[in-house]
């Protein structure tokens, strides 16, 4: 693996990101699904949280994992178009475009939170994501959130 | 006859059923009297299925045949009481001036013209070529995605009437399956509008994709504020969408409630072990 210096958050060879992926139940779920039944490998720092379609994706939700401790966070689609409930991935992209305006306002790379739009065939593409998700993130080092804080004289949960 | 006639702005699409109609046009005047001589100008026959026996017996019965090109198409003039059509013959590649008695026009089939307004009045989508549009084009093709509506026959787009009369019955079926309950079951996964909350500023009314969230007078809202939104069980999808856009997180989805999906991790519970699953997904770790 290529090292990359910049940001050098220390061990970066042996950081293991913590990535949570909201998939919807529909193509989302199915490309989960296709890529179990054709055994492609993918890696297993990614924890899945279902939901009935993107569109519910909530910058809550996706704020929260951050603060809980991911590295990463990313959103698997159906693809545009072909979302189950006609346009909830679209607003979900919206949704996560904006939460990655937030993330960068308080310092953390937007690049930590993505989107992927496949169809429920698409098991390699699903593989692939999370992957490149793991790579970026990998690349990238811990959440600036698992800094210790430089000010604060104690540390707030929650 | 004259195929794919069409004046500038008409719709530009096959309607499917002219060629078959205007085969059986005249293979029945061919029947009445043989000596008649009947020429279609066409683009292209699309006569699918067995019907294509039609083309094979219009043949047989000396009904004959032009090409035109979309370039070239048939002009028709007037001529003391008759009409002359000059049209340019694709595979002899040479001009014709024919004289009618008749000339018969297929023009295209469009939406009748109420279509717009009543999708607009009962929330329902049109294709680009402004029909309806079904749920799904394999899978359920005389739904729509709004539950309760049904649609069938050239509502949807221009068939034959064997075809309007199977995606009748199959409408029909559909539509049984509502009427012969004395209850329906919806799905569990439904949106939920706690008016307390809820301080009517039409978010959900304008994002749900399928158009169900109401505001009604009768649930006063927030601070008794004059009316709140009403989210129809038996309508709603549950896609979600309002949940996440309502500023006042006023909705939930029930099982997908805010509680199930993020769980804050807080106090002491964050420096122990005891997890719970959705937790740990979201990155909580001991
Ligand atoms: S979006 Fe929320 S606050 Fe606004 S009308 Fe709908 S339920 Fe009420
Ligand atoms: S959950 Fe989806 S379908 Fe149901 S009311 Fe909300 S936006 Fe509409
Ligand atoms: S159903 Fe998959 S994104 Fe909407």
């Amino acid at each position: 693996m290529s090292v990359t210096p910049e940001p050098d958050r220390d061990n970066h060879n042996t950081f293991e990101p913590q990535i949570t992926a909201f998939y919807c139940i529909y193509c989302g779920y199915m490309a989960a699904d296709t890529a179990g039944v054709l055994r492609l490998q993918y890696p297993a720092n990614v924890t899945f949280v279902r939901l009935p379609c993107t569109g519910k994706t909530d910058i809550r939700y996706i704020l929260q994992a951050f603060e809980q401790g991911a590295d990463g966070v990313y959103v698997v689609a159906c693809p545009v178009g072909n979302c189950h409930h006609v346009r909830g991935n679209e607003r979900g992209y919206a949704r996560v475009q904006r939460a990655r305006q937030m993330l960068e306002a308080v310092g953390i790379e937007g690049e930590r939170l993505d989107m992927f739009f496949m169809s429920g065939g698409q098991g390699a593409t699903f593989a692939l994501a999370a992957q490149q998700m793991v790579d970026r993130i990998r690349r990238l080092g811990p959440s600036p959130l698992k800094q210790p804080a430089r000010a604060a004289p104690e540390q707030h949960h929650g | 006859m004259i195929q794919c006639v069409r004046p500038p702005g008409a719709p530009d699409y096959c309607s499917r059923t002219c060629c078959t109609n205007t085969l059986k046009n005249a293979i029945r005047l061919k029947m009445l009297n043989p000596q008649c001589q009947v020429i279609v100008l066409y683009k292209n026959i699309v006569t699918y299925g067995f019907r294509e026996q039609f083309y094979t017996e219009a043949r047989r019965r000396g009904v004959i045949f032009m090409r035109y090109t979309e370039e070239q198409p048939p002009r028709v003039v007037p001529d003391n009481g008759r009409l002359r059509v000059h049209v340019t013959d694709l595979s002899l590649k040479r001009p014709f001036e024919l004289v009618a008695d008749r000339v018969v026009l297929s023009m295209s089939i469009a939406p009748a013209e109420e279509t717009a307004s009543l999708a607009r009045l009962l929330q329902l989508p049109l294709s680009p070529e402004g029909f309806f549009m079904e749920a799904h084009l394999k899978m359920r093709p005389m739904d729509f995605m709004q539950e309760g509506v049904f649609l069938c026959g050239m509502a949807h787009y221009p068939k034959f009437i064997e075809e309007s009369i199977s995606h009748a019955l199959a409408a029909a079926g559909r539509a049984l399956q509502v009427l012969s309950r004395e209850t329906l079951h919806v799905g569990g996964v439904v949106a939920v509008v706690d008016p307390e909350q809820c301080v009517g500023c039409l978010t959900c009314v304008r994002t749900c994709p399928f158009g169900i969230p109401t505001i009604r007078n009768d649930r006063p809202g927030v601070g008794g504020l004059g009316g709140s939104a009403y989210i129809e069980p038996s309508l709603c999808q549950g896609c979600g969408t309002c949940t996440a856009e309502c500023p006042a997180n006023a909705i939930q989805l029930l099982n997908y409630l805010d509680v199930q999906i993020v769980q804050p991790v807080q106090g002491d519970w964050a420096h122990g072990s005891h997890l719970t699953r959705r937790q740990w997904s979201l990155g909580a770790r001991p």
